[in-house]
C-alpha cells in the first residue's frame, strides 16, 4: 500500500552543513498493517511523516500509494490526496472551540463535498466506536483531553483513508489512554484494511503493532529488541 | 521587583511579541493622534483672541464700550480719568478691515490706539513708548500678516475700511521677538488719530480699557456705568474672549465630539490588539507565581507594561496628531472673523499635550488591565493556566440579558435626552454608544447562533469553518465588529448632522440674498455678512442716473452684544421683498411678521437671543442699542447659520436706534428686462468713482455665503474620513492578527487536506459577517445619532437644519468601512490561507 524508496532529505542550515532529517530510507507497509517508526527525538521522524503526506517534497526518492508516485504533486493534488486517502493523527488536536465535537469531526468529508446531514449520518458509528458518540454535540472545552483526541482519531478516519499517519499521539496522554488509543489504531487498520504509520519514541507504543524500524539521524534499521531503551536517555535530554 | 529587573524582564519578552505590541501602540497613537490635531485646531481660535485680549488689556478690568460701529466721542475719556480710583484708561479704535498687498489681501482687526495703552501693561505696544507710535503716521503690521501681503517696512499697502479706500505706510513690522504670540493675531496697529482718518471716525473711539485701583474696582465700575447712561456697555475688559467662546461654540463642540469618538476607535484598536496577546500573558502570570511570585510583583510587570505602552504610543501620537494639525487640520476662523480679530495661528497648549497623553495612557492601562482581569483575580494557578485547546477569550452573549437590559436603559436615556434636554448631545451621544455596544455582542451572538443553526445546510466547508471560527474567537470577534458599528456611527452620525445643517443653511443664503438682484457693499471684508457703515448718497446719486437702475434701497446691519452673544443685526428696507427668510421662521406667521416688522417697532430675534432678552412672540422689550429702543418680537427664527444669534428690524427702525444714517449696503431693483449680470456691468460702471464699494449679484453673494459655510464645515467631514480610515485600517489589523493567532490551526486544516481557497473564502466570510454586524448596527445608531445631533444643533445653538434621515450617508460610511476593511482584511487572509501544511508540524 505504502511503498518508500531511497528517500532523502536534507535541510540546508546558516552553517553550511545541512541537517539529513531523512537520508536514504526505503520501507513498505501493507494494507491492514501498523507500522511503527521508532526514533528518538530529532531523528526526522516528523519529516518523513511530512514527506509521505506530501506536505513537502523529498530531495529525492519515491513515495508510492496504492502504487501512485505522490512525492511531486502539485498543491491542489496533494491537498486532495490528503484529503481522500490519508488520515493525521498527531498529539496536538486543533479542534475549533466554536463547533460542536461531531462538527469538527465531519470537517474532512464536508470538505470533500458532503452535505453536512449526511456526513453526521456517515460518521456516527465511527464516534460510537471511539465511544464518543453521546459526546458528540458538546464544544471540544467540554471533553477530556481523551476524547478530545478520540474526536481527533474520527476526524481522520472519516473519509476511509487507504494511509494513516500518527505522529506521536499519545504525547498528551497518561498510560492508561495512551494504550486504549494505541489499541484503537492497530484495531482500526486491521479492520479496515487500512495502511497505518505510527511515529513515537515511547517504547510502549512498539507492544501494539505489527512491524517497528528504528530510525536514527536520518537512517532506517530494522528494530531490534534492545534498541528500545537505548534512545530514551538522549530523549530526555533533550525535551 | 527592582526596576532594573523590571526592565530587564520586559526587554526580554517584548521581542517576542513585538507586532501585537505595535499594533497596540499604532491603536492607541491614532486616536490620541486625532484627539490632539482636533483639540488643538479648536482651542488654537480661543488662544488667537485671548492672545489678543491680553495684549491690548493688560492689567484693566473694564472696559466701557460702544454698541455700534461708530463708537463714542473721545471725549469721555477725560470723564472717565478724572472718576476716583482710576489709575489709567486708554481709548482704542477698533474696526474689521481689509489690507491689499502685492501677495494678496487679508482681513484684519484695525486697531487705533497711543501710548496710554502701554500704560494698562499689555504685550501690544509693549517697547512702543507713546511718542514712537504718535509720531509715526504708518501701520504696524505683525508678521504673519506682512509675509503673505508680501509687504515690508516702509512700503506702502491699500487699507480698506469703513467703506473707504486708502493707501497707508507700513512703519513696523513686528514679529515673536518683538510680540511674543501676538505676531500670529491678524490686527494691525495705527496710531489713534491715523486710525481716525482712516476710519473716517474723527474724535470717536470704540472702547476704553479703565484699570482702577484693585480695592476701587467695584466703585470705578458703578461710576463707569452711569456714565454709559444706558447708551455704552460696560464689561469685564476681557469679555471679547468669552463672547468668542460663544460664537465658537457649536463648532467645537462638534469637533471635540469627533475627537471622543476617534479617541474611541484607538482605543478599540488597543484593546484587540491587547486581546491577542492576552493568553501570553496568562501564562506569564501563572508562571510568575509559579515561581513564587506575590501578586505585587505580577502587577508591577503589568503596570510596567501598560506604562511603557503608553509612555511609547502617547509620544507617537502627539507627534502624528502635530502632522496632522499642521497639514490637514487648520484652524480655520471661517466667517467668525468677519466679527472677531480671530486668527489662524496655531497655538499648542500644554493642556492640550497633557490631555492627549492623558488620554492615550488611560487607553493603555485600560487595555492591558480589562483582559487580564480574571487572571489576576485567580486564586487558584490552574485558573490561570492557559489549558492550551484553544485561545479562550471568553464566551460572548453569556449575560445576553444584562446586555440588553443596559442597552435598552442607555437608548432610553438617549431618547430622554433628545426630547427633553437636546442641549446635552455630548451626554446623549456618549449612552447612545453605550447602548450601541452593548447591543452588538447580543445581536453578533443572534447572528452567530443563527448562522450556527443554519451551518448544516451548506455543501461547504466554508460557512462551517468560518461561525466555528467566529464564535472560537469570542469576545475578540465583537472587539472587532465594534470598530467597524463606532467608525460607521461616527460617520453617519456627524456626516448626516452636516448634510442637514448644510441643507438648512442653504436656503437661508439664497433667502437673504435673493430679496435684490444686485448688492452693493463696501469692498472686503462684508461679502458675507454687510455690517460696515458708509455713507450711501454719493452712490445712490450715481446710480440714479443709469437707465437700468429701477430703484435703490438703503440696507443697514452691524453686529450687537446682547449678554455674551454678538449677535448679527440685519436691518433690511421696509420695501424689501422678503426681509424676514420664511423658511428660517420658527415661531409665529411668516406674513403677520413681515407685516409687522414693515409697520415698525418690530423685530425678530433668533431663538438664543429671544431668550437672552427675556422676550416671547409679542413681548415689548428694551433692545440696548447705541440709542435705547422699545420694539416688540413679532417672531423667532433661525440664527441664519450665524452662531451667537441674529436681530432682524427694517432699516427705518435700525436708524433710529443706532442713531446713524449710513448703510451697509445698498439693495439695487433693476428695470424690467435688465438680466443680473447686466445689470451688475451697468452698477459696477455707475460706480466706478467709488473705489471702495463693490457690486455683487444676488447669485455670487449667495455663492459666497455658501462656500464660507462649506468651508466652514468641511473640517467636520474631514474628520470623519479620517475615522473611517483609521478604523478600516484598525480593523484590518485586527482581524489579521487574529487569523495571524491561529495560524496552527490553519496549517492544521491544511494537514487535513482542506485547500487554501477554501481556507481563504472562510477568512473572507467570517470578515464580511463582522464587518456587516458592526457596519450594520452601527449605521442604525448612527441615523438615530444624526437626529439627536440634528436637534441638539437646531435647539441649542439655533441653526437652520433641515431634519432627514441621512440613509445614504449611512449607506456610504457602510460601503465605505467594508469594502476597505474587506479589502484590507483580505490580504492577511489570503497569506494565511497559504500557510504551509509543514507549520503544522512546529509548535
Ligand atoms: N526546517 C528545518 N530546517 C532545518 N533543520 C530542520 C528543519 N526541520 C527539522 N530540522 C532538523 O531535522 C532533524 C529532524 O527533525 P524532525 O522534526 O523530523 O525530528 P523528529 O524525529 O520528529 O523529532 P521529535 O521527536 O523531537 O519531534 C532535526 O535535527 C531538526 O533539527
Ligand atoms: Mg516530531
Amino acid at each position: 500500500m505504502l511503498d518508500v524508496r531511497a528517500l532523502v532529505k536534507h535541510y540546508p542550515t546558516a552553517g553550511g552543513e545541512p541537517v539529513r532529517a531523512v537520508d536514504g530510507v526505503s520501507f513498505e507497509v501493507r494494507a491492514g498493517e501498523l507500522v511503527a517508526i521508532y526514533g528518538p527525538s530529532g531523528s526526522g521522524k516528523s519529516t518523513l511523516l511530512m514527506l509521505v503526506a506530501a506536505v513537502m517534497r523529498p530531495d529525492s526518492g519515491e513515495i508510492l500509494v496504492g502504487g501512485h508516485e505522490i512525492s511531486r504533486l502539485g498543491d491542489r493534488d496533494a491537498a486532495r490526496y490528503r484529503l481522500h486517502e490519508v488520515g493525521f493523527v498527531s498529539q496536538t488536536f486543533h479542534l475549533i472551540s466554536g463547533l460542536s465535537a461531531i462538527d469538527n469531526a465531519i470537517v474532512k468529508l464536508v470538505g470533500s463535498g458532503m452535505r453536512p446531514k449526511h456526513a453526521q449520518q456517515r460518521i456516527t458509528p465511527l464516534l460510537a466506536r471511539l465511544g464518543v458518540d453521546s459526546q458528540a454535540e458538546r464544544a471540544p472545552s467540554e471533553l477530556s483531553m481523551g476524547e478530545q483526541q478520540r474526536i481527533a482519531i474520527a476526524k481522520a478516519l472519516s473519509t476511509n483513508p487507504s494511509l494513516l499517519l500518527a505522529d506521536e499521539p499519545t504525547g498528551n496522554l497518561d498510560t492508561r489512554r495512551s494504550r486504549a488509543v494505541l489499541a484503537l489504531l492497530s484495531e482500526v487498520c486491521r479492520e479496515q484494511g487500512t495502511a497505518g504509520v505510527l511515529v513515537t519514541h515511547d517504547p510502549e507504543a512498539l507492544g501494539y503493532v505489527d512491524r517497528a524500524y528504528t530510525l536514527r539521524d536520518g537512517r532506517l534499521g530494522e528494530h531490534r529488541p534492545d534498541d528500545t531503551h537505548l534512545p530514551l536517555l538522549p530523549t530526555l535530554e533533550q525535551t | 521587583m527592582s526596576p532594573r529587573n523590571l526592565v530587564w524582564f520586559y526587554v526580554r519578552r517584548v521581542r517576542a511579541r513585538l507586532v501585537q505590541e505595535t499594533f497596540a501602540a499604532v491603536g492607541i497613537a491614532i486616536g490620541v493622534a486625532l484627539l490632539f490635531a482636533v483639540l488643538v485646531s479648536s482651542r488654537s481660535l480661543s488662544a488667537s483672541i485671548a492672545q489678543l485680549t491680553d495684549g491690548l488689556v493688560g492689567h484693566a478690568q473694564h472696559q466701557v464700550v460702544a454698541r455700534g460701529p461708530h463708537g463714542f466721542d473721545e471725549r469721555l475719556l477725560t470723564r472717565i480719568g478724572s472718576i476716583p480710583g482710576v489709575e489709567a484708561a486708554a481709548p482704542v479704535l477698533q474696526m474689521q478691515a481689509n489690507v491689499v498687498g502685492p501677495g494678496g489681501h487679508r482681513v484684519v482687526t484695525l486697531l487705533g490706539a497711543d501710548a496710554r495703552l502701554a500704560e494698562l501693561g499689555g504685550t501690544l505696544l509693549h517697547g512702543w513708548s507713546g511718542g514712537r507710535l504718535a509720531q509715526l503716521q504708518a501701520l504696524v503690521l505683525p508678521t504673519s500678516v506682512a509675509r503673505p501681503l508680501g509687504v515690508r517696512f516702509g512700503q506702502t499697502v491699500t487699507l480698506e475700511v469703513a467703506g473707504r479706500v486708502r493707501q497707508v505706510t507700513v512703519g513696523a513690522v513686528v514679529g515673536h521677538d518683538d510680540v511674543g504670540p501676538l505676531a500670529e493675531t491678524p490686527a494691525v496697529v495705527a496710531p489713534l488719530q491715523l486710525g481716525q482718518q482712516l476710519t473716517g471716525m474723527d474724535g470717536r473711539v470704540s472702547r476704553v480699557f479703565v484699570r482702577a485701583a484693585p480695592d476701587r474696582a467695584d466703585a470705578v465700575k458703578r461710576a463707569l456705568e452711569s456714565l454709559a447712561a444706558g447708551r455704552l456697555d460696560v464689561r469685564p475688559a476681557d469679555s471679547e474672549a468669552r463672547l468668542f467662546a460663544e460664537a465658537a461654540f457649536p463648532a467645537n463642540q462638534s469637533a471635540e465630539l469627533f475627537a471622543g469618538i476617534s479617541a474611541l476607535v484607538g482605543f478599540l484598536f488597543a484593546l484587540n490588539a491587547m486581546l491577542l496577546m492576552t493568553r501570553e500573558r496568562r501564562r506569564l502570570i501563572a508562571e510568575l507565581r509559579m515561581s513564587g511570585y506575590g501578586l505585587r510583583a505580577v502587577l508591577q510587570v503589568v503596570v510596567f507594561d501598560a506604562v511603557v505602552l503608553g509612555v511609547v504610543a502617547s509620544l507617537m501620537g502627539v507627534g502624528l496628531g502635530e502632522l496632522l494639525s499642521l497639514h490637514v487640520f487648520h484652524p480655520s476662523p471661517g466667517y467668525l472673523s468677519i466679527a472677531f480679530p480671530v486668527g489662524n495661528g496655531r497655538t499648542v497648549q500644554a493642556t492640550t499635550i497633557i490631555l492627549a497623553v492623558a488620554a492615550g495612557m488611560l487607553a493603555a492601562v485600560l487595555a492591558t488591565f480589562v483582559p487580564l482581569a480574571a487572571a489576576l483575580r485567580a486564586q487558584a494557578l490552574d485558573e490561570v493556566q492557559d489549558d492550551g485547546l484553544d485561545e479562550r477569550s471568553g464566551r460572548i452573549g453569556q449575560k445576553r440579558w444584562w446586555l440588553f437590559i443596559g442597552s435598552a436603559a442607555c437608548l432610553a436615556i438617549t431618547t430622554a435626552i433628545l426630547v427633553f434636554a437636546p442641549g446635552s448631545a455630548q451626554l446623549g451621544m456618549g449612552t447612545l454608544v453605550g447602548s450601541m455596544l452593548l447591543t452588538l455582542p447580543v445581536v453578533l451572538t443572534s447572528v452567530l447562533g443563527f448562522a450556527y443553526r443554519l451551518r448544516r445546510r451548506f455543501k461547504s466547508v466554508v460557512p462551517m469553518l468560518a461561525v466555528g471560527e467566529l464564535l472560537s474567537a469570542g469576545n475578540r470577534s465583537v472587539g472587532i465588529a465594534a470598530i467597524a458599528a463606532i467608525a460607521v456611527f461616527g460617520s453617519t452620525a456627524i456626516e448626516g448632522a452636516h448634510r442637514d445643517l448644510q441643507r438648512g443653511l442653504d436656503p437661508n443664503a439664497a433667502e437673504l440674498n435673493r430679496v435684490a438682484p444686485v448688492w452693493v457693499t463696501p469692498r472686503g471684508v462684508s461679502d458675507t455678512l454687510p455690517t460696515t457703515p458708509f455713507d450711501p448718497a454719493p452712490a445712490i446719486r450715481a446710480l440714479a442716473r443709469d437707465p437700468s437702475v429701477r430703484a435703490v434701497q438703503v440696507y443697514r446691519g452691524s453686529f450687537l452684544d446682547v449678554g455674551d452673544r454678538r449677535s448679527w443685526v440685519i436691518a433690511p428696507p421696509r420695501g424689501a421683498r422678503d426681509p424676514i427668510p420664511p423658511t428660517q421662521v420658527i415661531t409665529g406667521s411668516v406674513g403677520h411678521a413681515t407685516a409687522l416688522l414693515r409697520s415698525g417697532g418690530w423685530f425678530v430675534a433668533s431663538q438664543a437671543i429671544a431668550t437672552a432678552l427675556g422676550a416671547h412672540v409679542g413681548d415689548a422689550i428694551t433692545l440696548q442699542s447705541p440709542r435705547p429702543t422699545r420694539l416688540r418680537l413679532a417672531a423667532i427664527t433661525t440664527n441664519f447659520g450665524w452662531s451667537p444669534g441674529t436681530l432682524v428690524l427694517n432699516a427705518d427702525d435700525y436708524a433710529r436706534a443706532w442713531a446713524t444714517m449710513d448703510a451697509s449696503a445698498l439693495q439695487v431693483a433693476l428695470m424690467p428686462g435688465v438680466s443680473a449680470q447686466a445689470g451688475l456691468r451697468a452698477v459696477q460702471h455707475a460706480l466706478s468713482g467709488q473705489a471702495a464699494l463693490a457690486a455683487h449679484t444676488a447669485r455670487q453673494r449667495e455663492d459666497a455665503a455658501r462656500a464660507t459655510t462649506r468651508d466652514g464645515l468641511s473640517r467636520l467631514t474631514h474628520i470623519a474620513t479620517l475615522v473611517l480610515l483609521a478604523a478600516a485600517f484598525a480593523m484590518a489589523a485586527a482581524m489579521g492578527g487574529m487569523v495571524w493567532q491561529r495560524r496552527r490551526r490553519l496549517a492544521d486544516l491544511k494537514l487535513t487536506g482542506i485547500g487554501s481557497r477554501a481556507l481563504w473564502h472562510g477568512l473572507l466570510l467570517e470578515s464580511a459577517i463582522l464587518l456587516g454586524v458592526g457596519c450594520t448596527v452601527g449605521a442604525l445608531y448612527g441615523l438615530y445619532g444624526e437626529q439627536l445631533l440634528g436637534r441638539a444643533l437646531n435647539t441649542v445653538t439655533g441653526f437652520p437644519v433641515a431634519h432627514s434621515i441621512g440613509a445614504t450617508v449611512a449607506l456610504g460610511s457602510l460601503a465605505l468601512v467594508t469594502l476597505v476593511a474587506g479589502l484590507i482584511a483580505a490580504l492577511p487572509g489570503y497569506l494565511a490561507a497559504r500557510i504551509p501544511a509543514e507549520a503544522a508540524f512546529r509548535d
